[in-house]
Order: structure tokens, then C-alpha cells, then sequence
């Protein structure tokens, strides 16, 4: 090897290094900050920290010359920095100064302080790992095709191994142990002649990353975390904690702990205490044995009566959690129970270490358990049952919509749909959820199956449909046949032994749905009728509800989101503005995050443009085709990602598999183009054939995964990679073909563009993750891919009109 | 002597400030009456005068003296809250509260919500299971001279035998489920009062009524709530 081609290799395993690091670093924080506050604020901090990216473009356009005039002591410097703040981001987050409480944003400004330093703390890695990567490219632009294949192999990678290392590490641990992978990338392309000037700063980071990973902060959660309260209960501990992909799992012992939901007020017994298990901080569920009386509850809550009124030998419990529906099947003499729970980490716990809790409820024989997603497992299976149930939705008293944003394929019109052809001919699909106020949850599910009944030709839905109220749930059973006179007279002789009251029931009296519950707004039953009315009054209701009552699709699976703009300030005169963020806190920072990337973003393009001049230099080209790349490429990821979610019947995979198997593949496209010539034309033909495969993909991809999803797991790798590497490899190539021919058209002027284009690509990147959730909520998934198209399309008309 | 005469002097100071900030605050606590409760159509007449009179900036940690007279909860530490002032007489008036009464509350909290009944009612006993909030709530009621609250620290799913039964029952916590015991410790032709909702968003309490053996619930609104779509 030449020493132009070893120094080559050794950038670009560098390269490779800090983007594993960058990208397993951002994996971990994700984790971190869903565990100390929400998901939803993990996700709005890390799109902030995220425009380090761009940031560091900036930087670049903005020092460019002084830059690389002291590339070779820079970027060892900027990696080991970058590890430096990865391994203090917990130490120092997690610090009294530092910590805030998300919850508290909406009413105490003074946590607006600490989000501010938050940001800063989680940006400063992302910013110095990008800022070596840039400066690499913007020095190397030759070689661009060679330099981004190691970053996208690295990113591929980093997923992966983020993943793996979730398996291992406690979380706190994780970025201190990351960072290690930064400086190794940093001390691989120290310059032989600063090696012993650099050895004192070397040997200060590597002694403060080895104290930061023994020592690396303890994590404090929110105080209004569930497991916060739980552990401010006199003698509640943690008894067991485990990391996995799925979450950080605590199993608490407490003598405080009843978990009884529904509950009648009739019950005469004793509800008993029982250990619980938690998953980021959030409930799961109650560890209930078997052999207790806690369970004898069960039959005091309006969840029971599909058992009551008739037998129900084959169930299929849909989120099994913790068991507690697997133990009352089992107690209602089922004879199969097959349980559906994605959660590998958990059910694996109850089945091993956690089995004495639960009275080995998962080891049983009648008891199957699936490891994969409900709605995964019902586009499987041919069996059929007499019982199929859904877990509780909703969590009590309201989660304040931090779920608005969760796909939620379960409850989609199509999961119904799917569950209702997997019904014995008395079979019944039951599920039950809080009564919210003002009404939404119990709207949303009796609208989505009215609609799913109604799509298969049954207009009378209230003869199939019975739902049963107490003070505060209610739980609906869809029945495959029309109920009968003596189970509906079953289901008024338990509401009467009850107090519960029946809300719709064939031949139901209006004096009937308040005997015992009764509502101070009784527009709820007339809501429920004009649901169940026609499907021109249901679609009346839909445009005149200040809620989004509309069934979820899968092309618009957001269960969990209600709001709509335009009733915000309705609900702010009937509520008060401080209020309503809680009513969708979720949504709210969706557009909260959106709003602030986006100021950030244009600052951040428009600074170099000080520097570099605001006209000419095919400024216009540049902002369009990189802006172009970034969204149209993020956008596709997501789809994909999507689209995979449902096929692999595993969040966490799927996500992994897609993100790392698009990255490598577009890392190799990328190699390869090292080999073309960067010409406009060339340009043109390739974003052309990206924009024909999302034709074809927008077309056949749903219905190809619909058809092929029965395939065992090796097949299904294997036509993943075929599906997603081709389109994949020919994305690799614009953008470093694009750098280049930029990089050859500015030689003769300033050549400030590459890192400038650069940072846009970047901070597109960031936007269009916000843009595309909001884009999938307000329009549907399709819109994204048609967006992706677009995006493409941009690129390619300006390199046609560039030609 | 000198030194004396500023340590008088100062103590006057001092004392003035505290009565002038205390009368700052009357004035706050009549305007959130008036502006908080009685708009929203509170007319109960003991509830108005206890929440008159009750010093709320004094059950608030320190640093939210100066909000304590806002319209919604407050956060208290160990991720409770005082509940907006609003909710807060809705409850007490809910249970139309007595002189004679004996009110037993489950969730002490911050110990505004005993302070405000005990303005009203001849016993409250209140229940909280936190340890450190029983403490200072306790301490609190206690330095203001509530004498007619007792406090325990203890798990309130067991309510308090030995007072029982109560008139009312207040749960301020929200719970998914009523506990039997509680049920049991109620008089006939007793109210107990429970809130559903998110801390920062109650928007419905359940008033649970006995009547021999007969339960009924109701699901109240707080807020002056016009239904969103009127039947057609």
C-alpha cells in the first residue's frame, strides 16, 4: 500500500469508529432519557442535539481555512472530545443543575433553564464527532465515495451494536463504554510527529472515560414517574433490574401495591398486594399468582362477562404483560391460551427467574406464548378462538396523551378486521379502556368497530356490539353472531349483581344506562348512538367532535391521537391554556420540536452564507439537491422501518435490521460510485431510478410483506435484504457523487460549498424525522413515501436544469 | 442599648413585612374566590369562607409562595400536588360538609385540602402514606393551629377503623379502584368524593352515595362544561 492509500484506509476506519460511536451513542441516550423522563421529550431533545450535524457543517463553512490548516492535531482532538462528552453526558445531565423534570415545563419556566443546558450537554458529542467526519470530507473530497461508505458502514453498525450492547450493559453505562469506540477512532489517525505532545492530553481523557465508566452518575427519574411514586411508598424496593433493547425492566417489592382495575363496588373481599414490574420507569403490570385469591377479583370487573356468557375453551390473550388476563382464562376453565407478548425481556423473566411470582403461569401447559407483535401474530395464524382480548387501554386517570404519537397496528380498523376473522362462530373479541374526559378513547374503539363490521356488511352493529360501564371503564364484546335473548338476559342479571349498567345491549331501555354509574354529561349515549346510527351520521360526528374520533388505519395507526388544531382554543376556553398541553403532551412537542429544529436549521444554513457570499456559486443547486437527498432519504427510512415493524412483529429488530441494513447498502452504493464520474447527467439518472423504485415500492411493498409474512424468520432476512439493498445501494451514490461535482465546480471559486452542503444534508436529515411523523399522523404513511418521491424529484430537476 | 433598640426595631420591620406580605395575600385569596371558584358557580357558603380564610402560599413550598393563588395544582415534592383551588372547594362542596361532621381524607399531601375542611367541619382525620409528607402536612397543620385535624401516617386503602364510620370521605389521590374498606367506613347516607384525571387535568370526580345497601356513582364535571355537540 502506498502511504496515500494506508493513510486513505486509516481515515476511513476512523471514520468507521466515530460513526459506530455516534450512532450507538445516540441509540443509548434515546434509552437514558426514555427511562428518566418520557419517550416523546427523548425524542425532542436528541432532534436538537442531532443538528450538531449541521451545526458542525456550519462551523466548517465558517473556518474552513484555519480548519484544515491544522486538520491533523484537530481531529484526534474533536474525537476525543466527541468520546470525552459522550462518557460525561450522564455524570452531567443527571446533575442537580442540569436535571429537569419535562412534566414541569408547562408550568414552571424556571425548568426552560435546565432544558437549555440539557441540550447542550447531549449536542457537544454530536457536534465534535461530526466536525472530525466533516472536516475528513471536506479535506478528502476525492475520495468522498470511499470516506462516507466507512461512515454509512460505521452508522449500519452502530445500530447493530447499540443493540446488542443493551443486552449487557446497565444504561447509565452504556455511553461511557461507547466513548471508548470515539477516542479509538481519534488516537488511529494521530500524526506520528504529535504523538508525544498529545500523550498527557491522551492519557487525561482515557483516565476520566475509565473513572466516568466505573462511576457514571446515577440516573434520576422524573418524580411523576410511576416507578417514582411507587418507590416513595414506605418499604417499596427494587428487587430485580435488567437491561435489554426493550427497556430498562424494574421488578418492585412493595406492601402497597393493589392492582385491581375496574374493580365493582360491590367487590366484599380484600383486593391483595402484589410486586410489579416496571419498563422505563413506566407500569407493565401486577406479578399476580396463580394460587392467591388476588385474582378472584377478576370476576367483580365488567372484563369478565364474555366468560360469563359462555365458554370460552380456545383464547388468545393479545399483550399478555405481566399474565394477569392469562391467569383469569386459566380460571375460566380455558383450555388453550395462546399469549401474544412483544415484550421478549419480560416474558422471558416470567418464565425463568420471575416464574415463583406468578405461580409459573407462562410454563403452563395450556399456556403458549409468542414472542412477537399481536398484529404480527394474527396476520400468521390461521387457528381460530373463542375469546380473543385485548389488554386495558389507556392507563388510569390519562397519560396526559403521551402516547399520541405511538403506532398502534393493535387497534387499528384492519387489526379488528383481522381479529374478527380469527373468531369461532360464538366467538368474541373483547377490550375495555378508561372513560376518559372529555369522551375520546371509548368513542375511538366502538367508532373502529362499527366501521370494521360495517366494511363486512353488518349494519345493525348494536345487535353484535354489548358494552357494560362501571364508575370508571367500560368494556366492549363484539361478538361473531348477533347476542342472544339469555346472554343478554346473563349480561343484565351481572350488571344488576354488579353495578354495572349496560351502555349498548340489543333492545337496551335509556333508563337502563344510568341505574347504577351515572354520567353529569350524558352526551356520551348520544354519541355512542349517532356512532352506531349510519355511517353518514358517524362521519357527521367525525367533522363536528373537537377530538379525532376517527377509526386509526394501518396507513394512520395513531390510536392514542385526538387532538386537532382546530379545536385547541375551545378546549383552552373550557379548560384553561395551561391544561391543554396535557391533554396531548405528545403531539405538542412533536410540533414544539418541529418549530424549534426548524429555527435552528435556518440559522445554521444561513451563517456560512456570511462567510461563503449569499449569490452565486450554485448556491441555489446545492440547497436544493442536498436539502433534496436528506429529506427524501430519511423519509424512506421511516417507511421502511414502518412498513418492516409490522413484518418482523418487533419494534426494536425491525428498526435495527432496516436502519443498518440501508446504511450498509447505501455504503457500498456509495464505494461504488467512487468509480463514476460526477456528472449532472449521471446525477439525473440515478435519482431517476431511486424515484421508480418508490413508485413500484409505494405500490406492491404492503401487499408483497401481507403475502410473505408467513415465511420463517431466515427467509425473511433474506427477502428483507432483497427488498431493501438494491434501492438502498443506488441512494448511497448521489450524495457522494453530488459533494464531489460540487467540490469540482467550486474549485475555481471559494470552495467554502462542500462543508456548507454538507450541514444542509445533515440538518434536512433531522427535520425530516419530525416532518415525517407529522406528515404520517396528519396525511398517512403513503403521503411520506409520496413526499420521498418528491424530495427526489426536487434533486433531480435542478441537476436536469444544471445539465 | 443601641444594639437593643435595632433589634427592636428590626423585629418591628420584620413583623410589619410579614403582615403586609399576609395581607397581600388575603387580597389574592379573595380575588381567587371570587374569580376561581364562585365564577365557575360555587355558591356553597361554609367552602367559600374556609377558602377564604385558609393561608394556601402556606402549604405550597417556599419558592411558589407567589403562585399559590394561581388557577391550577401546584407541584409538592414526591410527584404530588396541591390541587388547583377550584377542585379543591368542588370537593368540599360536593359533600354538602356540616358542622357535625366527621370527614376522613385519604392523601394528606400538602394538608390544604384537611385545613379547608376543618374551617368547616368539627373532625377531620386524614391519612397520608408518605412519610415525608406526613411530616411536614402534619407539622404545617399543626403550627397553624388546626387543632381538629389528626393526621396519620399510614396506607389509606385501610381508611381509619377506629373513627369510623365517616360522614365523608375525600380521596384526593386518583384510584382505579374504590377500596372495599373505605365503602365499609362510610355512614349511610354518606358521600365520598374521588377524582379521575392527570394531575394537571382533573376534569371528573366521582361522588360515590350509600344508601343502606344501595351504591350509586356519579361522574361530576368540575368545570362550567357545555356538552360539545348537542343532540340533533
Amino acid at each position: 500500500m502506498t502511504g496515500e492509500k494506508t493513510h486513505l484506509f486509516k481515515l476511513s476506519v476512523s471514520v468507521a469508529f466515530i460513526s459506530v460511536s455516534i450512532i450507538a451513542f445516540q441509540l443509548s441516550l434515546i434509552q437514558i432519557l426514555s427511562i428518566v423522563q418520557w419517550y416523546h421529550f427523548a425524542y425532542m431533545i436528541i432532534s436538537v442535539a442531532l443538528l450538531g450535524f449541521g451545526a458542525a457543517g456550519t462551523f466548517i463553512s465558517l473556518f474552513r481555512i484555519s480548519l484544515l490548516k491544522n486538520i491533523g492535531s484537530l481531529l484526534p482532538i474533536f474525537m476525543l472530545l466527541s468520546g470525552l462528552f459522550m462518557a460525561l453526558s450522564v455524570s452531567v445531565s443527571q446533575s442537580e443543575l442540569f436535571r429537569f423534570d419535562s412534566y414541569k415545563l408547562f408550568f414552571d419556566f424556571s425548568n426552560v433553564w435546565q432544558l437549555v443546558l440539557s441540550y447542550i450537554v447531549f449536542f457537544l458529542p454530536f457536534f465534535f464527532g461530526a466536525l472530525s467526519i466533516g472536516l475528513i470530507f471536506v479535506k478528502h473530497v476525492k475520495n468522498i465515495g470511499t470516506l462516507y461508505f466507512a461512515n454509512m458502514l460505521g452508522s449500519g453498525i452502530g445500530g447493530l451494536v447499540a443493540v446488542m450492547l443493551m443486552w449487557f450493559f446497565m444504561p447509565e453505562k452504556l455511553p461511557a463504554f461507547i466513548s471508548f469506540l470515539a477516542c479509538f477512532a481519534g488516537l488511529l489517525i494521530i500524526p506520528r510527529k504529535l504523538r508525544s505532545g498529545f500523550s498527557i492530553f491522551i492519557s487525561i481523557v482515557i483516565a476520566a472515560l475509565v473513572y466516568l465508566y466505573i462511576n457514571p452518575g446515577e440516573l434520576h427519574l422524573s418524580e411523576y414517574k410511576p416507578l417514582s411514586k411507587t418507590l416513595n411508598l414506605p418499604g417499596s424496593k427494587i428487587i430485580m433490574e435488567e437491561s435489554s433493547p426493550y427497556g430498562l425492566i424494574d421488578v418492585v417489592q412493595s406492601s402497597h401495591i393493589r392492582y385491581a382495575p375496574g374493580l365493582s363496588i360491590k367487590f366484599p373481599g380484600t383486593v391483595a398486594v402484589n410486586n410489579a414490574v416496571f419498563n422505563n420507569g413506566n407500569w407493565y403490570g401486577a406479578l399476580i399468582p396463580f394460587g392467591k385469591d388476588s385474582i378472584d377479583y377478576f370476576k367483580h370487573t365488567t372484563e369478565y362477562f364474555p366468560y360469563l356468557i359462555n365458554k370460552r375453551k380456545d383464547v388468545l390473550i393479545l399483550g399478555a404483560g405481566t399474565g394477569r388476563r392469562i391467569t383469569s382464562a386459566i380460571k375460566s376453565n380455558a383450555s388453550t391460551i395462546t399469549a401474544v407478548e412483544q415484550n421478549k425481556a419480560v416474558t422471558k423473566l416470567l418464565m425463568n427467574e420471575l416464574a415463583g411470582e406468578v405461580d409459573s403461569v407462562f410454563n403452563r401447559k395450556e399456556v403458549r406464548p409468542q414472542n412477537i407483535s399481536p398484529r404480527t401474530y394474527l396476520l400468521k395464524t390461521s387457528a381460530k378462538f373463542d375469546l380473543i382480548s385485548l389488554p386495558v387501554i389507556g392507563s388510569f386517570g390519562g397519560s396526559s396523551g403521551l402516547f399520541a404519537l405511538q403506532e398502534q397496528y393493535d387497534l387499528t380498523k384492519e387489526a379488528f378486521s383481522e381479529m374478527w376473522g380469527r373468531l369461532n362462530n360464538d366467538g368474541v373479541i373483547t377490550v375495555s379502556t378508561w372513560i376518559d374526559y372529555p369522551y375520546r378513547k371509548p368513542l375511538k374503539i366502538l367508532s373502529t368497530v362499527t366501521e370494521m363490521l360495517y366494511d363486512r356488511g353488518i349494519n345493525n352493529a348494536d345487535d353484535f356490539i354489548a358494552a357494560i360501564k362501571n364508575w370508571n371503564t367500560i368494556t366492549y364484546t363484539i361478538k361473531r353472531t348477533p347476542f342472544k335473548d339469555e346472554e343478554i338476559k346473563i349480561i343484565r342479571d351481572f350488571c344488576n349483581e354488579m353495578n354495572f349498567d349496560p351502555v349498548i345491549l340489543p333492545g337496551i331501555k335509556a333508563d337502563e344506562r344510568e341505574k347504577f354509574n351515572k354520567l353529569q354529561d350524558k352526551s356520551f349515549y348520544l354519541l355512542i348512538d349517532r356512532i352506531l346510527a349510519s355511517p353518514e351520521e358517524r362521519e357527521k360526528l367525525y367533522s363536528e367532535y373537537p377530538f379525532n374520533i376517527k377509526p386509526a388505519i394501518d396507513d394512520k395507526p395513531y390510536f392514542s391521537q385526538f387532538l386537532r388544531w382546530k379545536s385547541i382554543s375551545q378546549l383552552s376556553e373550557f379548560f384553561g391554556n395551561q391544561s391543554v398541553p396535557f391533554f396531548e403532551v405528545g403531539y405538542i412537542l412533536l410540533y414544539l420540536t418541529f418549530i424549534q429544529i426548524l429555527i435552528f436549521a435556518l440559522i445554521l444554513i444561513i451563517l456560512p452564507l456570511i462567510k461563503i457570499g449569499w449569490r452565486g456559486g450554485r448556491k441555489n443547486w446545492a440547497l436544493i439537491y442536498f436539502s433534496g437527498l436528506g429529506t427524501g432519504y430519511m423519509f424512506i427510512e421511516i417507511i421502511f422501518i414502518q412498513r418492516f415493524t409490522l413484518y418482523f412483529g418487533n419494534v426494536i429488530y425491525a428498526a435495527a435490521a432496516v436502519v443498518s441494513l440501508m446504511l450498509i447498502s447505501s455504503g457500498f452504493g456509495s464505494l461504488v460510485s467512487q468509480k463514476l464520474q460526477a456528472k449532472p447527467n449521471r446525477l439525473v439518472g440515478i435519482i431517476f431510478l431511486i424515484i421508480i423504485s418508490l413508485i413500484i415500492y409505494t405500490i406492491f411493498l404492503s401487499s408483497l410483506l401481507k403475502t410473505t409474512i408467513i415465511f420463517t424468520l431466515p427467509v425473511k432476512i433474506i427477502f428483507t435484504t432483497l427488498l431493501i439493498a438494491p434501492p438502498a445501494f443506488i441512494m448511497g451514490m448521489p450524495f457522494p457523487l453530488g459533494l464531489r461535482l460540487l467540490s469540482e465546480l467550486n474549485e475555481s471559486a471559494d470552495g467554502g460549498q462542500v462543508p456548507w452542503a454538507w450541514g444542509i444534508n445533515g440538518l434536512f436529515s433531522v427535520i425530516s424525522v419530525v416532518l415525517a411523523t407529522i406528515i404520517a399522523i396528519e396525511m398517512g404513511f403513503v403521503w411520506v413515501m409520496i413526499f420521498a418521491a418528491g424530495a427526489y424529484f426536487s434533486a433531480m430537476i435542478i441537476c436536469f436544469k444544471r445539465n | 442599648m443601641n444594639c437593643l433598640s435595632i433589634l427592636i426595631l428590626g423585629i418591628l420591620v420584620w413583623a410589619g413585612a410579614s403582615y403586609a406580605q399576609d395581607d397581600n395575600y388575603s387580597s389574592e385569596r379573595e380575588t381567587m374566590v371570587k374569580q376561581q371558584i364562585e365564577y365557575r358557580g360555587i355558591t356553597n357558603q361554609p367552602t367559600l369562607k374556609a377558602m377564604t380564610s385558609v393561608p394556601r402560599h402556606k402549604f405550597v413550598p417556599s419558592n411558589l409562595n407567589d403562585r399559590a393563588y394561581d388557577d391550577g395544582p401546584l407541584p409538592i415534592g414526591y410527584g404530588q400536588t396541591i390541587s388547583q383551588p377550584y377542585i379543591v372547594a368542588y370537593m368540599t362542596a360536593a359533600i354538602d360538609p356540616e358542622k357535625e361532621f366527621r370527614v376522613l381524607e385519604i392523601g394528606t399531601g400538602s394538608g390544604y385540602q384537611a385545613a379547608v375542611l376543618s374551617e368547616i367541619v368539627s373532625e377531620v382525620y386524614t391519612i397520608e402514606i408518605i412519610t415525608e409528607l406526613y411530616n411536614s402536612a402534619s407539622e404545617r397543620l399543626r403550627g397553624l393551629g388546626y387543632k381538629n385535624v389528626i393526621c396519620k401516617n399510614a396506607d389509606g386503602y385501610y381508611g381509619w377503623e377506629k373513627y369510623a364510620p365517616f360522614d365523608a370521605i375525600i380521596v384526593t389521590a386518583a384510584s382505579e379502584y374504590i377500596p372495599p374498606p373505605l365503602i365499609e367506613q362510610l355512614k349511610d347516607g354518606g358521600k365520598m368524593i374521588i377524582p379521575v384525571g392527570s394531575p394537571y387535568l382533573n376534569q371528573t370526580l366521582i361522588l360515590v352515595e350509600k344508601e343502606g345497601e344501595d351504591l350509586t356513582t356519579t361522574s361530576l364535571l368540575p368545570v362550567r362544561f357545555v356538552p360539545f355537540t348537542r343532540g340533533k
